[in-house]
């Protein structure tokens, strides 16, 4: 099988939806169609905001607990 | 025996005589702590409300706990200490002590390998974990020298679920992790410099979703994409899993 893989264009990040990356090796049941690109300001956004999403549940598990 | 020779034997043994009654102390501690070796509760208080470090990190009976909820937190003040004092190794811990970490039944691991105390994890068996939200997360450790380095053997479950948990983040240290079982979510270690040999072992444990029409992904630092063949990407892209190269 021939491995297929996708490139982001520079200062462009891969996604699709849920995972991000600068390159893909599409698995078997994956289709290019799945990945769109956003900027990597973008990215940073989406990554800050659902870090910062995570440690304020622990906080609040901390302080509930 | 002279007071004077008696005085002279206590100064030429003062570092030995500091040092037992350091190890009394700690032995004495410990036997508290793990009540007798009857404890089995190891809630987050067992860290947090205690700070340890290496020299004090010396318990006395195996442990076993159900819950290794927020073993370690941000802003941890033993950090400077432990820099100083070095990070634990658990494995030569536990053939030091005689002891062993078991955490096959250990529901919460949020937060669990995240501060620090250990550089090397041993046996780390998720058979019972429902979260493992930040579990080995190695941001708040961002530039120092405390990052995790090896974890032996990881032992998973299609239980397991470590898609979008920032399990691993910022572990830039993380060299090997001895995948066993199975691993049926997505998975992001898009930040350690995994051997060849632990990203195989990986690939090795990634459900096969061929038939399914299912795709998950497995998230790996950009630079290690170079590092192996084709057909090694191949066992995992044919199981339905896309690689991604952070």
């Amino acid at each position: 099988m021939e491995l297929i893989r996708i490139n982001a264009t520079e200062g462009m990040v891969l996604t699709n939806g849920e995972t991000y990356g600068k390159s893909i090796t599409l698995g078997k049941n994956d289709s290019r169609d799945n990945w769109h690109e956003i900027t990597e300001e973008e990215y940073e956004a989406i990554k800050l905001a659902e870090h910062n999403a995570l440690v304020e549940q622990i906080k609040a598990e901390e302080r509930g607990g | 025996m002279s007071i004077a020779d008696k005085l002279t034997t206590i100064a030429e043994n003062e570092q030995k005589v500091y040092e037992a009654g350091e190890e009394a102390m700690l032995d004495a501690m410990w036997e508290a702590i793990q009540g007798g070796g009857a404890r089995t509760n190891y809630e987050s208080s067992f860290f947090n409300n205690t700070k340890y470090t290496k020299k004090t990190f010396k318990p006395k009976y195996d442990i076993r706990p159900t819950s290794c909820y927020i073993w370690t937190k941000e802003n941890d003040p033993t950090r400077k200490t432990l820099i100083a004092e070095g990070q634990v190794n658990m494995k030569e811990l536990e053939e030091e002590r005689g002891m062993v970490f078991d955490f096959s039944n250990a529901k919460n691991f949020t937060a669990a390998f995240s501060g620090g105390l250990f550089s090397h994890l041993n046996v780390i068996d998720l058979k019972s974990a429902t979260s493992l939200n930040m579990a080995f997360y190695g941001g708040y450790l961002a530039g120092s020298d405390l990052m995790l380095k090896r974890i032996e053997r990881l032992i998973c479950y299609e239980t397991n679920n470590f898609a979008n948990q920032y399990c691993f983040q910022y572990q830039d240290c993380l060299e090997y992790i001895g995948f066993e079982g199975t691993i049926a979510t997505s998975i992001d270690i898009p930040d350690s410099p995994l051997t060849t040999e632990s990203i195989n072992k990986l690939f090795s444990c990634l459900k096969d979703y061929s038939g399914s029409g299912s795709t998950y992904t497995v998230t790996l630092k950009a630079d290690r994409e170079n590092m192996l063949t084709d057909d090694e990407k191949a066992v995992a892209t044919n199981k339905g899993w896309t690689l991604v190269w952070s």
